[in-house]
């Protein structure tokens, strides 16, 4: 991977320290043992922190997934001339999209597909679609102008002026947006647990449903963990753009 | 080359070209001049078709343009524009390489191309072709920007007030750059400005244009000496006599003038002062190194024991040199004559004060 020729250290500490404690979430035993009340379970048992994670990190990268593809491509349709008239609405259903509660999505998908997971991605499909949306919109539009009447003046047609001009310099504010949206679902992924879509949510409900703070301690660190080491991973790549035009 | 024939354009109820007609020859250097908002850009951007006239046609080689595909049509036509639009993740190279690219020039080609281009604007190749727009000065982007104009060796340039966001110091650099490039090339160049000076120094011919309407066209020395109106004598200034003589070239003024040699025997030289006051005096490459006064008690010897030596710069100026500079070197330096040189910095002759007034 060229992307990694310099090895960045914080990146390769964030997921050294992720993998540790999905292997080994005794590593906190002394705060579970603080926060624990008097004959409860110290360690999340019924499914090994690790699975959760993979489970967490496909729900997040399926629907992440599927938000930056229509996001991206809703974003790019509504600045060209033709799609123009539809920026309104996109933007509209964008924003409320991202004003519902995730778990009023959640519900209303889950009595039309039912539980599980499939409720879970359309709810996060939908929240993680506006911050890609505004993304691309906002970097296509920063394109200077003076930078796309020379490319149409130079005889560029509109597709050229797209995919060579237009798109390389917005890329980084796109990424950006795509960055938020991946970082937002992560955490919001967790509610996934409520309707029984897995995930570290698993664990965290169950402490809140029994009241057990080191199960929520053991959910929390490992999703704070994935966010951190994901928005480095993106951050990386947001970065590798910006230093190929100094 | 380009014919503009009735060109009319109105957006919405505004008219801001009222028919007008404009022929420009090839290799000829046209300025279109005028205050904001007189038509001179929206005339520019017909020709490559940004703009659309409302009425007329325009006939580039004698072609119809608007049954050119626009795209064609503006890969054949150099376009610099004000604020370059240099390409900010394209590198200096990169950036000139782009109608060669559009046009799939072979890659070798374009190699060659680019670096030709970047030693014509003046930017060391080797030194420039690997930065990126950030990294230029305004000065060098444009010369950038004018290398990208010229990629594919169009024969017609559009410039849309090319110098107009630089400074003044950097403004004149590239203006000269452009005339050198343009006496090389010979180009035919429709350029757009709202600055006189630059149009007097660059144009062939001035077009002089008012809310949508040509005012006068013609040569720069015609536009100073004989202006049609009050509009184009308060729009090329006050200064017009003056700006005339910038026009001017020393060798129009130069006439023959006597010399002698540091070595040339005292007495003969004395001999050959016909105007009674000075002489000047060369060296042994018939370079002008000084002049020898006719008040002189008894002299024995060479020239070089009585002649005044000064630097070759304050007294000489060059046959290519403008009227204008030749008589700004002369208040500067106080005197009423000037060697004129040739290229090889030989003695020509020399240029005085009282001819400029007089003939001029």
């Amino acid at each position: 991977m060229i992307l990694f020729k310099r090895a960045d250290k914080k990146l390769f500490l964030m997921l050294f320290a992720l993998m540790l404690f999905a292997i080994l979430p005794e590593l906190l035993m002394p705060l579970y043992k603080a926060t624990a009340k008097i004959g409860q379970d110290l360690v999340y048992s019924r499914a090994p922190i690790l699975s959760l994670l993979v489970e967490h990190i496909w729900l997040t990268l399926f629907s992440s997934g599927l938000s930056a593809i229509f996001g991206i491509m809703l974003g790019v349709l509504v600045t060209t001339k033709a799609g123009e008239d539809f920026k309104q609405v996109v933007t509209m259903f964008g924003s409320i999209g991202q004003t519902l509660p995730p778990v009023a999505v959640l519900a209303i998908a889950a009595g039309f597909v039912g539980y599980g997971t499939k409720p879970t991605l359309i709810a996060l499909f939908l929240y993680g679609l506006f911050p890609i949306i505004a993304g691309t919109i906002a970097g296509l539009n920063a394109v200077g102008r003076d930078i796309i009447l020379a490319a149409e003046g130079m005889g560029m047609t509109e597709s050229q002026i797209f995919l060579k001009v237009k798109l390389p310099l917005a890329a980084e504010v796109i990424i950006a947006g795509v960055r938020t949206s991946v970082v937002i679902n992560i955490g919001t992924a967790t509610i996934g647990a409520a309707i029984g879509a897995g995930g570290l949510g698993a664990p965290i409900m169950a402490g809140l449903i029994n009241d057990n703070f080191p199960f929520i301690i053991q959910g929390g660190v490992a999703v704070g963990l994935l966010a951190v080491f994901t928005d480095r991973l993106i951050s990386l790549f947001e970065m590798r753009i910006r230093a190929y035009r100094t | 080359m380009i014919q503009i024939k009735n060109l009319t354009k109105n957006y919405n109820d505004y008219a801001a070209v009222k028919d007008i007609s404009l022929d420009i020859k090839k290799g000829e250097l046209c300025v279109m001049i005028g205050p904001s908002g007189c038509g001179k850009s929206t005339t520019l951007k017909v020709l490559n078709r940004l703009e659309t006239p409302t009425e007329g046609s325009v006939f580039i080689n004698g072609e119809d343009i608007s049954n050119i595909d626009p795209v064609i049509l503006r890969r054949g036509i150099g376009y610099v524009i004000q604020n370059v639009g240099l390409f900010p993740h394209m590198t200096a190279s990169e950036n000139i390489a782009t109608v060669p690219q559009l046009l799939k020039w072979d890659k070798n080609k374009i190699g060659e191309r680019v670096e030709y281009l970047l030693n014509l604007v003046g930017l060391e190749p080797f030194e420039y072709s690997k930065k990126y727009p950030a990294e230029l000065s305004g000065g060098e982007a444009q010369r950038v920007g004018v290398a990208r104009a010229l990629a594919a060796d169009p024969e017609v340039l559009l410039m849309d007030e090319p110098f107009g966001a630089l400074d003044p110091i950097t403004r004149s650099e590239l203006q000269r750059s452009l005339v050198k490039i343009q006496s090389e090339l010979k180009k035919t160049i429709l350029f757009v400005t709202h600055d006189i000076d630059e149009a007097i120094l660059l144009a062939d011919m001035v077009v002089l244009m008012k809310d949508g309407e040509i005012v006068q066209s013609g040569s720069p020395t015609q536009m100073l000496e004989f202006p049609v109106n009050k509009f184009v004598r308060d729009f090329v200034g006050t200064d017009r006599a003056l700006k005339r003589l910038s026009l001017t070239k020393v060798e129009t003024f130069c006439k023959p003038a006597p010399y002698v040699s540091l070595n040339t025997d005292i007495s003969n030289a004395v001999e050959m002062i016909d105007n009674g006051i000075y002489i000047w005096v060369v060296d042994e490459n018939e370079k002008p190194c000084g002049w020898l006064d006719a008040y002189m008690d008894e002299p024995t010897g060479f020239v070089k024991d009585y002649c005044t030596i000064d630097s070759f710069e304050n007294f000489t100026v060059s046959k290519k040199q403008s009227v204008k500079e030749a008589l700004n070197k002369m208040i500067k330096s106080g005197v009423n004559q000037l060697v004129v040189v040739d290229g090889d910095e030989r003695l020509l002759g020399e240029i005085s004060i009282d001819d400029i007034i007089q003939k001029s």
